[in-house]
């Protein structure tokens, strides 16, 4: 909600479909949480829920994110002291945004310093150059204090790295080590599993999204067809037909293929990438409702209804058009598009809810409720370390703080002023505040639901949240860790998702298909399977 | 023949004897200093960006992690090469990048001839110059530009099929076809890369010597004769240099170019020695296979190279350097 969503997404786009399946290629694995390695079973760091204002439409541990109506008219102190000591932090973070005004000219970053007795003096890649720029950095050996370890993105070795290279955070926030820092605490366990590695807990998670990819529609588009919605594939296809006139060069889907085969599994009750059955995994690969989903692509693309071109650059702007009536998001993504300009008066959306192909209803794959997570250069002694956990701490700060809302939108009368009691952008913010986009990847607020004056759009999506949580289901793997996985896991995933590619557009045949996993399978895929099983079986 | 040759070759210096030589080794030296000194940057650049990263090639034997480092990674022997040669994936992309280079070698190669030939043909200098600055601009656009602008007009959702669908005629499958992308590849590299090409072939035809022409002309010999026996061999040492030249990196094609065209057409059209690399080493982190694939990328690269001078020089040609 609060990280710069929409250039994420270009990043997750990279891997789209891993992001979403949860295929847990995740560069920050995870080990079991009873599975420690070394030392005994890892104590998971105790969750101390935030005592701030009372959301309008609460939320719950199972992911709903809260949901505020007004802004909460007295932010609460959630930080105590200045955390930092006068050193200066560097760090290597993503930002994918407008250049951010340097710190001699951009007052907000100099208050930023103050607050948090630190200067920050942070580095940044963006999408496709982020594990480039990682891997560089740390092939220079220079690593930063901050070093954020972004998930599914090829960074590979991550566990050889931190136990090389990073501070073991385990005696300082495992169990009640963590209220130390309240705003740490007030991650839930899910989230704190992405910085989990060999029973050891390497770094501070970045709070994201607990959904998975969805599909978001153009209301009115889907209105003129009765709903994004129907009983049977069938019927859904003939709805995208219904919404596809060439001539007029609108078409129904954006040409993610790989994301629609993930949107129709969800339709078959396809799995969340494992199926986990009497200790015995099986991947989505070799189900039968996944083919029956690329079937179900295979026979939209012949009808022509996905746009024709595989690159489409202004999809977000396409979709408010209702040129391409929906698109799939990540799950941070989605509930960020109300926060895009225009939405509300230009055009609304929709939120497909996946129905089941023989009637009832069908799944929602659910993600795993972070963003990569942040280590800590081992080059810190423990002193500094408990420093930098404390500047972690600040900027986790909860919507409804009162360092939440400094962060977000600096100080009144410079970078913003109040209006209606809702915090408004000057235009000397809104430039000086890209610095806390930068900031939010090292890592942010858990997520919650806010769009100023537009009570009916935070209804919705929340009615929408609780409407894919009633058929969601996690993976069964999260929470567990294979080397391999880490390795080898997003290089196997992305040559299948290459030959789906080829098979919706009919570059290739299905047959090839069993041929493809076959060698997904001997190329890592059992050895993958092996190791979550061995893990899931020690967690018992 | 031999008369356009010998004003090609540089003229030989005076020989001196070897007392001569020691002798004026201090004036030399004197003489030659701001030479050598301007010299020198191009010289370190050489030494640091591309000899000393040569070094690196020793990731090709080595089960390589980045933050573990030369020194720290173990070393595998050809493990890396047998990988990379049992890999369906690599000859894929040999197959693939020895379709796009030969098919550029024959129809992107002569082209900026034929225009440099076209362009020498005008007449009225400021019509031609206007003519050179257009055809080389699209030189000094990005590929993400070009391509971009290709699939605007050419792509599913283009000007070209746009049009079509709205007259009810059958739209062309141009930019998503894997079976015609080769072709797709040499038209855009020609595109932007012609008018560009032209600039040696200009300054080599200007060195023709005009009297040829003439007594060409005088015994007889029309429009087609005088370019057969006249122009061309006239630029033979050019020709033959750029085209060993084009021999040393022939399993280089257009990365960018392919990257952003990747999705278009599917892995299987595309992917060639330089994505391969990419794919594998930066994106997947094998270091070890992508540094060998690219080191024997390199190898052939430098060997087609040398014995196509070799030949060259058999021939009795210039090649790249003088013996």
């Amino acid at each position: 909600m609060n990280l710069n969503r929409r250039s994420f997404l270009g990043l997750a786009g990279l891997t789209a479909a891993v992001a979403v399946t949860g295929c847990s290629t995740s560069g920050g694995g995870t080990a079991g949480s009873k599975a420690g390695a070394a030392g005994g079973p890892l104590k998971m760091p105790t969750y101390v829920p935030f005592a701030g204002p009372t959301p309008d439409l609460p939320g719950n541990a199972q992911g709903l994110d809260p949901g505020f109506l007004k802004f909460p008219a007295s932010p609460v102190k959630s930080v105590k002291a200045v955390p930092g000591d006068g050193s200066t932090i560097t760090g290597l973070t993503y930002y994918d945004g407008p250049i951010v005004p340097q710190m001699s000219g951009n007052a907000f970053w100099q208050e930023v310093n103050k607050r948090l007795g630190v200067t920050f003096n942070l580095d940044t890649g963006n999408d496709e150059g982020y594990p480039t720029k990682f891997n560089t950095i740390v092939a220079g050996g220079e690593i930063k204090d901050f070093m954020w370890v972004a998930p599914n993105q090829g960074l590979t070795k991550i566990a050889q790295l931190a136990e090389a290279k990073f501070v073991d955070l385990t005696p300082f926030v495992s169990g009640d080590a963590v209220k130390e820092y309240p705003n740490l605490a007030n991650f839930q366990e899910m989230t704190w599993q992405a910085a989990v590695m060999n029973g050891k807990i390497w770094g501070v998670p970045v709070p994201y999204s607990f959904f998975g990819q969805v599909y978001a529609g153009n209301k009115k588009s889907w209105d003129s067809v009765d709903g994004f919605t129907a009983k049977t594939p069938d019927e859904l296809i003939e709805k995208f037909k219904q919404l596809t006139d060439a001539k007029a060069g609108r078409w129904a889907l954006e040409p993610a293929y790989v994301n629609a085969v993930a949107q129709f599994n969800q339709i078959f009750r396809g799995v969340n990438t494992w199926k986990l059955e009497g200790g015995k995994l099986t991947h989505m690969f070799e189900t039968q409702e996944y083919v029956s989903a690329i079937e179900m692509a295979i026979k939209a693309f012949q009808a022509g209804v996905f746009y024709p071109d595989p690159k489409i650059t202004d999809i977000a702007s396409k979709v408010a058009q209702g040129t391409v009536a929906a698109q799939v998001l990540s799950g941070a993504g989605w509930v960020g598009v109300p926060n895009q300009p225009g939405y509300g008066t230009a055009w609304e959306m929709t939120t497909f809810i996946p129905f089941g192909h023989d009637g009832g209803k069908g799944v929602h794959n659910l993600a795993r409720g972070s963003v990569g997570f942040t280590g800590i250069s081992n080059k810190n002694d423990e002193k500094k370390t408990k420093m930098l956990l404390k500047v972690l701490d600040y900027l986790a700060a909860p919507f409804g703080s009162e360092e939440w809302f400094f962060l977000n939108y600096g100080v009144a009368g410079t970078q913003h002023k109040m209006e209606k009691g809702a915090p408004v952008k000057t235009k000397e913010g809104e430039t000086q505040l890209a610095f806390s986009n930068q900031l939010k990847f090292m890592t942010q607020s858990p997520e919650f639901l806010y769009y100023p004056g537009m009570d009916e759009t935070t209804k919705a999506i929340h009615t929408a949240q609780q409407q894919l949580l009633e058929i969601s289901q996690p993976s069964p793997i999260l929470g567990h860790y294979s080397e391999t996985n880490i390795d080898k896991g997003q290089s196997l995933t992305s040559k299948v998702y290459e030959y789906i590619e080829d098979a919706v557009t009919g570059r290739r045949p299905l047959t090839d298909f069993k041929s493809v996993v076959e060698e997904w399978k001997s190329g890592g895929g059992d050895k993958i399977r092996k190791e979550f099983e061995e893990s899931i079986a020690k967690a018992g | 023949m031999t008369t356009v040759e010998s004003a090609v070759r540089p003229p030989q210096g005076q020989r001196r004897t070897e007392g001569e030589a020691s002798g004026k080794r201090a004036g030399r030296w004197r003489r030659d200093k701001t030479l050598f000194f301007l010299a020198l940057p191009g010289a370190l650049y050489f030494v640091l960006f591309f000899y000393i990263p040569l070094l690196g090639n020793v990731v090709a034997f080595q089960d390589y992690a980045p933050f573990l480092g030369f020194t720290g990674s173990s070393f595998v022997g050809f493990e890396n090469f047998t990988a990379m040669l049992a890999d369906d994936a690599f000859w894929k992309a040999v197959g693939n990048t020895l379709e796009i280079t030969l098919l550029q070698l024959f129809l992107y190669f002569p082209a900026p001839l034929a225009l440099a030939l076209l362009l020498h043909g005008m007449l009225g200098n400021r019509l031609k110059r206007l003519v050179q600055t257009v055809v080389y601009l699209p030189h000094f656009m990005s590929w993400v530009i070009v391509v971009a602008m290709f699939q605007q007009v050419f792509g599913g959702a283009g000007s070209l099929n746009m049009f079509l669908r709205q007259n009810d005629i059958s739209i062309l499958n141009i930019m998503n076809n894997p079976d015609t992308f080769s072709l797709l590849m040499t038209s855009q590299v020609i595109w932007k890369d012609c008018g560009w090409g032209t600039i040696m072939f200009l300054a080599a035809l200007v060195a023709v010597d005009q009297n040829l022409y003439e007594a060409a002309a005088v015994d007889g010999g029309g429009k087609w004769r005088r370019l057969w026996h006249v122009t061309l061999p006239g630029i033979r040492p050019v020709l033959i240099m750029l085209f060993i030249l084009r021999l040393g990196d022939i399993l280089s094609v257009g990365f960018e170019q392919i990257l952003l065209q990747r999705k278009f057409v599917g892995a299987n059209a595309s992917e060639v020695i330089d994505t391969y690399v990419f794919y594998n080493g930066v994106i997947d982190g094998n270091w070890g296979i992508s540094t060998a694939a690219g080191l024997m990328k390199g190898i052939i690269g430098a060997a087609l190279m040398l014995a196509a001078n070799k030949l060259a020089h058999r021939l009795g040609e210039q090649g790249v350097y003088n013996r």
